[in-house]
């Protein structure tokens, strides 16, 4: 008898829990669900029934995105910003990581202190006086506005590495040493391949956030050219605003990217974001 | 014998010359890092302060004029500014409570490992990869008054009378804002939480469980005070990403209706770079930075207090 209540009540709460995951789910889930149905609509399909499967789904709106707004060309100038920008802070991320985590140099723990002290820096609080000083280095409306910005924001990805870099142990690195290896071949052939997981951990971290980055492209570009796709989401949607069907395949096309890499490394993902979220 | 005795000479001078090369090498894989690092993170710190004790209304240099502590005065007779931090609080407030509350429930119920307890916390992940314009644009179609899946739902339940017009609507847009940045961010509060639990000793369950504590007194005995840590990050982190709230406001409502969703950042955005109130946008920027850094200095103050520090 004990046992059957025990059983019960197992049963109801798991339907309890259940219920509620669902209702989640739906919440969660469907409007991303109906971006991607939409998408594969007609603009008055959309509309007219929001909630049916496409009648004859269609990539239609895709094309009309892709060449006819030229969201084709902010795709590709969004891949191009984000392997720079990432190639930079990674490579600033590891060497620095590195030199805090294994090496030994007056002014070390300052520095560290100095470098770890710009996650307290909302990137609100600087915009100002960045565009000025762009503005005087004449790099407004121009990439390298971004680059300088997007590499000068390297303090998680320092922290990261060095406390990656702190468990790979000095006894090898002075194997190396010994076995004649410069300083800097100790760094890239011996420490760099023993800290590759958090390499993995602030490429996830950085790939979201400069991918998706809205203020800065918004302040320093001017020209419709070199539009990134959130500037580009933002134009559409006032050419597009009775015009459902292609705004949603841009949309779509903007999100799978990071959804698709998500979903293939999640557990990277959710370690890379909650890092961030802890540090950032 | 000889070769150990010259060996021994000569260490002290090889171990000076290796440390200065160490040093080298050291400062020369700092450098690129910090040639960006200098000048446009830390610099502009000093510059905001700066700027906010000028009379600016151009980017213009010749038309710089100092003004001293003018702005602040303006700014405490500006009643849209306290408007905009009243949207803050008020946007922390709500967040805080509600989404602490929500990814505390899911985060335990999802480690109760039942089937698919694992691909819920999957999707409910999601939402925090998208891009914060995706996200605002898409919600602006669902809350669309006349052609919106809410509204087209409500009137398809027989519930036609109730057509909220959502974001134009004062009383209610800055309510529906802080539920679309939910929709975006619980996710990372409940992952944060699931760490949380998964780090309490199993024993200490199976203990509670011979000892008869309902489930109940577990949760509010056992894992709401083991996990005080965890609920002040998640507290202290949804703050601060609620001071950081922009994309969402200037893609969903440009901070109208009449200023109703209007924050710090817009506003001190807007007065920047719309209006040209250089000097004024920078004070505004100050005291955002005041107001993060003294949150996120407690968080590094709690976090770094006796506790080792993972990751």
């Amino acid at each position: 008898m004990i046992l059957n209540s025990v059983n019960a009540r197992r049963a109801l709460s798991l339907l309890v829990f259940y219920t509620l995951c669902l209702a989640v789910l739906v919440i969660v889930a469907y409007p991303v669900l109906w971006m991607l149905l939409g998408s594969l609509k007609e603009s008055w399909e959309v509309t007219t029934y929001p909630f049916s499967l496409p009648l004859q789904p269609t990539l239609e709106n895709y094309r009309e995105a892709w060449q006819v707004a030229k969201f084709g060309r902010a795709f590709i100038n969004s891949i191009f910003i984000t392997a720079v920008s990432l190639g930079g802070i990674l490579t600033i991320s590891t060497m620095a990581g590195y030199v805090f985590a294994k090496l030994d140099f007056p002014g070390k723990m300052f520095l560290f202190y100095f470098w770890l002290a710009g996650m307290m820096v909302p990137p609100h609080v600087s915009i100002i006086p960045n565009f000025i000083l762009l503005d005087r280095l004449h790099l407004i409306n121009s990439y390298l506005s971004l680059f300088v910005i997007y590499f000068s924001s390297t303090s998680f990805g320092v922290f990261v590495m060095r406390s990656f870099f702190i468990t790979v142990p000095t006894e090898i690195l002075e194997a190396a040493r010994i076995d004649g290896c410069s300083e800097l071949g100790v760094f890239w052939r011996v420490a760099l391949p023993l800290a590759r997981g958090g390499l993995a951990v602030i490429a996830i971290f950085y790939f979201v956030f400069l991918w998706n980055d809205f203020m800065y492209p918004l302040t320093f570009l001017r020209d419709p050219k070199l539009n990134t796709i959130p500037l580009a989401l933002m134009s559409f949607r006032d050419i597009w605003s009775a015009d459902w069907g292609p705004m949603l395949a841009a949309l779509s096309l903007a999100s799978l990217p990071p959804v698709i890499f998500y979903f293939f490394f999640q557990k990277q993902f959710i370690r890379g974001m909650t890092a961030g979220a802890l540090k950032g | 014998m000889q070769a150990n005795s010259s060996l021994r000479w000569a260490q002290p001078r090889s171990r000076l010359r290796i440390s200065t090369q160490r040093s080298l090498t050291a400062y020369l894989l700092l450098l690129p890092g910090l040639i960006f690092y200098v000048p446009f993170h830390i610099l502009p710190i000093l510059g905001v302060f700066f700027f906010s004790l000028l009379d600016w209304k151009g980017f213009s240099f010749a038309t710089m004029k100092w003004v001293g502590l003018e702005n602040y005065s303006k700014m405490l007779g500006d009643r849209f500014f306290w408007g905009a931090l009243k949207n803050n609080i008020q946007f922390v407030i709500v967040v805080i409570v509600v989404q602490t509350v929500l990814a505390l429930a899911l985060a335990l119920i999802l480690e109760q490992k039942f089937k698919l307890s694992t691909f819920f916390r999957g999707v409910y992940f999601m939402p925090t990869v998208l891009s914060l314009v995706v996200v605002g644009i898409l919600f602006g179609f669902i809350l669309s008054p006349s052609q919106g899946l809410i509204n087209v739902f409500l009137r398809n339940i027989g519930l036609g009378n109730i057509q909220p017009v959502w974001l134009g609507d004062p009383k209610l847009a800055l309510y529906v804002l802080m539920a679309v940045h939910m929709w975006k961010e619980f996710g990372l509060s409940m992952f944060l939480f699931i760490a949380g639990l998964e780090a309490i000793p199993e024993e200490l369950f199976d203990a509670a469980k011979v000892d008869g504590a309902s489930a109940w007194d577990v949760i509010w005995r056992i894992i709401i005070p083991l996990l005080r840590e965890t609920i002040t990050v998640v507290v202290i982190l949804s703050t601060i990403v609620c001071f950081k709230l922009f994309d969402l406001v200037v893609v969903m409502t440009g901070g109208g209706p009449f200023f109703a969703t209007e924050v710090l950042s817009v506003r001190m955005y807007y007065q920047t770079f719309k209006f040209n109130h250089v000097g004024y946008g920078s004070s505004i920027a100050v005291v955002l930075f005041l107001i993060t850094f003294a949150v996120s200095g407690m968080q590094f103050w709690l976090r770094t207090r006796g506790e080792k520090v993972e990751y």
